[in-house]
């Protein structure tokens, strides 16, 4: 349902924008390439891509720079690569309107997942439906209940926002920022603690074993992610 | 630093010199220029070899002895006289002016005018009352003018000798308390270790000794050529840093009373050890100074030696210490790199030996199993070089003083984070957890879960399952272990296992997965053992403080979760449940600390 679409490569390194044209058009998306902020920019007005994959050391300066330069509704739906170590860059890029990220050196399938995920929520302006369904996660928003596998679980009302948040888009990134702006409001998104306590909670009740949680993944550094059930 | 006598020597004329230390002899005049506040001292008396002598502070003003003097000396004659009248009718003229003898000399105790002061009443009182004719001031008998005369001498003499006798006893004292001075600041600059520390204790016992300011500069590291303030509040204009720059290039004292830059409003002393200076101290004389005789200079000088063979030392022992050090690191890293460069050569040489089979005239001829296992062999090596490299920066991050950026996080959420990323790499091997949901540790989360990959990792690769992995709080530490049930760690390698590039077995990695561990425990103020588990298997552990007293935010309380509100609820609100402790019904039974 996602082949088709066209992918901007904003990659300062050759080899890198080879790797991933061959990839992408190997599985049907077509690719415009840059190796600057100002061809990413410009790429991005002529082509209008479906997605961005955005890498942030660029040689005329940051790639947020790119997401800084487009009014968000001009802006299509960006991936950051970055290296590991760098979690501190992956927060301020998926804070300033990045959807989602990818660690280098990053494997075709997990590139595959992240563009179908992005793709899936189509900019991320649809509705969400009534009822969500992640895996054996079912949630009935009108009725405020959460099943697992038809056994219903009785959630906090905290507990039963942030499983929504997240269950909006299965797969996806959220910072601990978006989360505690998104549930408390902006003028929580320093407690990071109180929203790791809930979390742990939302986990003890959702997870067969917390410790080794199949859902409720964490993003060391950067945020939570529920996964994206296997197609 | 004799230059420096000489030139004090030589500008204050020794007539001068003698001059001022009467006047320091005579307590009077010191309590009277004290309370005074004048601002007068060596430095600021000497005149300048330019000749722009100041004006001298008028004589008289200095030397008076208080009122108080002369009242006594005239008091004790008034004394002396009443008691004469009195006893007069009994004795003879000779034991009255034994009487007023006594007299004198008790009053020259308090200086050489009250004694001439004393002197002069005596002759007039015993004129006037003894000496017949009495009740005036004629003298019928020559002999009498002898007496006078002898009393004015005895008064000369004894004032004169009370006087050379305090001023040695006050030149005792002062030698006393300038070798206690200088013993004290030897003492304390011994334990200097760097040229600041150096620089702070001279700067604090100068102010201490001396009624001055001062500061001390030594050269710039970072700059050649240029001088920076190693301590000394003083700020310095830019005519006394010249004063101080050429102090320190001509090795001799420049500044106030010297003849360089005569009209600087401080005085410079180099700082000299082995012919080179390597600093120079700047005074500047803030009020009236104790010192008025020339013993402040040599305990200037003094002073300043010491300071100066104490910075060379300071320099010396860093430079042996940097030495040592670059020398140690030289030898770290090239024995870093040649390891590690044989360990990225081999998953580099299977990765290039794979992949040109697969591309190579009878890559498509290969059996499709063939070609499955060249491929995965290249993942997997691809992988190796990236757990490599990722280590070796880590290390080097962590190394070079990354400060841990802290958060409270449950250890729980740890464990999982680390072990969704060795998905793939564990496999359907077993792992035991046992971390209880309650516990909370301020850890960099990073870092942390870096611990976790590496312990994890070592034990996937050298250990056999089921791999365990427990968590718990012990006194004022939490620990964290990760046992696996193979060989166990041979004799006697323990914990040189957690050095650079030590290696157990045979396993292929670069040694540095265990270095890594510790690098981040010791920053988060934690440490970390090996041992063989008794009924085998290698067990790693890692304890870090609960409760560490550094920075980061105070460990988050119950009280203040249930502050915050939430943002537009969707529903009834409901007492904020959740707790570090949730519903024990659906926990996993956890936690027996061990």
């Amino acid at each position: 349902m996602t082949a088709g679409s066209t992918v901007l490569v904003v990659d300062d390194d050759v080899q890198v924008r080879r790797f991933l044209r061959t990839t992408l058009a190997g599985h049907g998306h077509a690719t415009v390439e840059a190796g600057t902020i100002a061809e990413a920019i410009d790429a991005i007005r002529r082509f209008q891509p479906a997605v961005v994959l955005l890498d942030l050391g660029l040689p005329d300066g940051d790639g947020l720079a790119v997401l800084r330069a487009l009014p968000a509704e001009q802006r299509p739906p960006v991936i950051v690569l970055s290296a590991r170590g760098q979690e501190g860059d992956k927060v301020v890029a998926l804070d300033a309107g990045a959807e989602d990220y990818l660690t280098k050196p990053f494997g075709a399938s997990e590139l595959l997942a992240r563009i179908r995920v992005v793709l899936r929520r189509g900019g991320g302006t649809a509705a969400t439906p009534a009822i969500l369904q992640v895996g054996p996660i079912r949630i009935d928003q009108p009725r405020h209940t959460v099943t697992i596998d038809g056994r219903e679980i009785h959630l906090t009302p905290i507990e039963f926002r942030l499983l929504l948040e997240l269950a909006r888009c299965p797969g996806r990134v959220l910072t601990h920022r978006q989360l505690l702006s998104e549930v408390w409001g902006p003028s929580a998104v320093e407690h990071t603690h109180y929203l790791r306590v809930h979390m742990a909670a939302l986990r003890r009740k959702l997870e067969a074993d917390p410790a080794r949680p199949q859902w409720l993944l964490t993003e060391a550094g950067v945020g939570y992610r529920l996964r994206e059930p296997a197609a | 630093m004799s230059a420096a006598r000489a030139w004090y020597a030589s500008i204050v004329p020794p007539a001068r010199m003698s001059e001022l230390r009467d006047v320091s002899t005579d307590p009077n005049a010191a309590r009277e220029r004290a309370a005074a506040g004048a601002p007068r001292g060596p430095l600021e008396i000497a005149p300048t070899a330019a000749g722009d002598r100041r004006a001298p502070p008028a004589r008289a003003a200095r030397e008076r002895p208080g009122a108080l003097a002369y009242v006594r000396a005239l008091g004790t004659i008034a004394a002396t006289t009443a008691f004469g009248l009195l006893v007069f009718p009994y004795t003879t003229l000779a034991d009255i002016t034994m009487l007023y003898l006594i007299a004198i000399a008790l009053a020259s105790l308090r200086g050489r005018r009250p004694a001439l002061a004393a002197a002069s009443a005596a002759v007039l009182a015993l004129n006037f009352c003894f000496i017949p004719p009495r009740f005036t001031f004629a003298v019928s008998d020559t002999n009498h003018v002898l007496t006078f005369a002898v009393m004015f001498a005895a008064g000369l003499v004894i004032s004169t000798l009370t006087g050379r006798l305090r001023r040695q006893e006050r030149e005792a004292v002062i030698r006393e308390r300038n070798t206690a001075a200088l013993f004290a600041f030897t003492r304390d600059i011994a334990g200097a270790t760097t040229p600041g520390d150096v620089a702070a204790v001279t700067v604090r016992h100068l102010e201490d000794v001396f009624p001055i300011a001062a500061t001390v500069e030594i050269p710039d590291a970072g700059e050649p050529g240029a001088l920076v303030s190693a301590a000394g509040l003083m700020p310095l204009a830019r005519a006394e840093q010249a004063v101080a720059r050429w102090a320190f290039e001509h090795r001799a004292p420049a500044g106030l009373g010297t003849d360089t830059l005569a009209g600087a409003r401080v005085l410079a002393l180099p700082l000299v050890a082995d012919d080179a200076a390597v600093g120079v101290i700047i005074v500047q004389a803030r009020r009236d100074p104790w010192r008025q005789s020339g013993a402040a200079l040599p305990l200037l000088e003094a002073f300043a030696r010491q300071a100066g063979l104490a910075l060379a030392r300071v320099r010396y022992a860093a430079e042996a210490r940097a030495a040592a050090l670059r020398a140690h690191t030289e030898e770290l890293r090239s024995s870093l790199l040649s390891a590690v460069s044989h360990d990225l050569r081999t998953p580099l040489a299977v990765i290039t030996g794979a992949a040109t089979t697969l591309l190579g005239a009878d890559g498509d001829r290969l059996p499709p199993a063939a070609r499955t296992e060249l491929l995965s062999q290249i993942v997997d090596d691809a992988r190796r070089l990236e757990r490599i490299l990722g280590n070796l920066l880590q290390l080097t991050r962590v190394e070079s003083g990354l400060v841990p950026s802290r958060e409270w996080i449950p250890v729980e959420e740890l464990v999982g984070a680390a072990l969704t990323r060795l998905e793939d790499a564990i496999g359907d091997r077993r792992v035991l957890l046992d971390v209880p949901p309650e516990l909370v540790a301020s850890v960099d989360p990073v870092l942390f879960e870096q611990v976790l990959i590496n312990l994890i990792d070592n034990a996937l690769k050298h250990g056999a399952p089921p791999l365990e992995l427990r968590a718990w709080r012990e006194g004022a530490a939490i620990a964290l272990e990760v046992r696996d049930h193979g060989a166990g760690i041979p004799e006697g390698v323990g914990e040189r296992l957690f050095d650079k590039l030590v290696r157990a077995s045979t396993a292929p990695g670069a040694g540095l997965g265990l270095a890594v561990v510790r690098a981040i425990a010791l920053a988060h103020g934690g440490r970390v053992t090996a041992d063989s588990a008794p009924g085998g298997g290698a067990r790693f552990r890692v304890e870090i403080p609960a409760e560490p007293a550094l920075p980061g935010a105070p460990r988050p309380t119950r009280d203040a979760l249930a502050e915050l509100p939430v943002r537009e609820a969707p529903a009834p609100t409901e007492a904020p449940a959740p707790t570090e402790a949730p519903a024990p019904t659906e926990a996993p039974a956890p936690t027996e600390a061990r």
